[in-house]
């Protein structure tokens, strides 16, 4: 087992999805190598739902300087957040895009016959 | 407690910058008002010729149908005329209908309402025990991920954002695509401002799955 190996089976760990014989391999290495015993706790103390509350904010740029930090701690070990978090501005960049090309397109001419009913039905409220 | 909760401190996100207003086309908008308030029969038809086209845009934008998003205009240029006198000039003329309009669709679209609400659970992510992702999310390529540049993109993003559960899409239309701040979210929608953001963000986790599914080709 070394630090790569370890990295790769974070997940699974964390899940439970490793023969005994894989787990007591990451255990031994962890005690004999701080940072990825540093490693084990970060990834036990943030999930990805964690992550997920703080994301409007990381992706709006407003989340504070000390939460970033813990956000992308998490971002550099988890590489399925990586890949969520891609997604998730790919939507709001699909959306705002879409709004920017609407507001932006040049709108269909109102329909005479829609002017004709408001201005009649003003006509109407007034007298 | 975790340490994303832990490092947060007390208060919001900075407010964004507020828009800059050009005095001269205040001065427009103002002098267009004081000519309709003056009884002048004229100037009510130059402002619908002048903003009418656009504002049905809006309507449209959130109706399903041609015809509700026509009779949202008139009941949203009947309820302007009504009260153009509360018009105090700080704000273009164009953002103070655009309001108007924006309040009559959501009434509109909440007399619609009729069938049982469609749930966006199914549209959500989901976690194992532990916290971590139960089905790992999906990366698009590169070639994918351009085509939302592409104007038949757009429209699949329209039609994607169409899918939403309706409060889900309405604050899409409101945050995203109308550009409306969170404080003047919560107002139209009169609900808290946390509120709006719970809500947004669900919308766009659900947003984000459906495009998933349709970038990757994993549609149900």
């Amino acid at each position: 087992m070394n630090c790569k190996d370890l990295r790769d089976k974070l997940y699974r760990y964390f899940e439970g999805l490793l023969p005994n014989a894989e787990e007591e391999a990451i255990d031994r290495h962890a005690e004999a190598c701080p940072e990825c015993a540093g490693l084990l706790k970060q990834w036990s103390e943030t999930t990805c739902r964690d992550l997920l509350d703080f994301i409007d904010d990381y992706v709006d740029g407003t989340l504070a300087e000390s939460v970033r930090t813990v956000f992308e701690r998490h971002l550099a070990i988890c590489t399925q957040c990586v890949d969520y978090l891609d997604g998730y501005r790919k939507a709001i960049d699909g959306a705002r895009a879409l709004g920017k090309a609407e507001r932006a397109a040049p709108p269909a001419s109102m329909p005479p016959e829609l002017i004709a009913a408001i201005l009649a039905a003003r006509k109407e409220k007034r007298s | 407690m975790n340490p994303l909760r832990a490092a947060a401190p007390a208060g919001g996100p900075a407010q964004p910058a507020s828009k800059i207003l050009d005095p001269s086309e205040l001065a427009r908008d103002r002098e267009l008002v004081a000519r309709i308030l003056a009884g002048e029969e004229r100037a009510f038809e130059e402002l619908l010729a002048t903003y009418g086209a656009r504002l049905l845009a809006v309507a449209a934008r959130f109706c399903r149908e041609e015809h509700d998003a026509q009779d949202v205009v008139q009941d949203a240029m009947l309820s302007a005329f009504k009260g153009l006198g509360s018009y105090t000039g700080d704000a273009r003329l164009y953002t103070w209908l655009h309001r108007i309009v924006v309040n009559a669709a959501l009434m509109r679209l909440r007399a619609r309402r009729r069938r049982p609400e469609q749930s966006i659970e199914e549209l959500l992510p989901t976690f194992t025990a532990a916290g971590h992702h139960r089905e790992p999310p999906r990366r698009w390529d590169e070639p994918a991920s351009a085509k939302l540049e592409r104007s038949e993109t757009r429209k699949q993003i329209r039609h994607l954002i169409e899918q939403l559960p309706e409060p889900f899409r309405v604050v899409v239309l409101l945050r995203d695509i109308e550009e409306l701040d969170t404080a003047e979210t919560a107002q139209v929608l009169d609900i808290t401002e946390q509120a709006v953001k719970t809500r947004l963000h669900r919308a766009r986790q659900a947003l984000r799955t459906l495009l998933e599914r349709h970038l990757t080709g994993s549609e149900p």
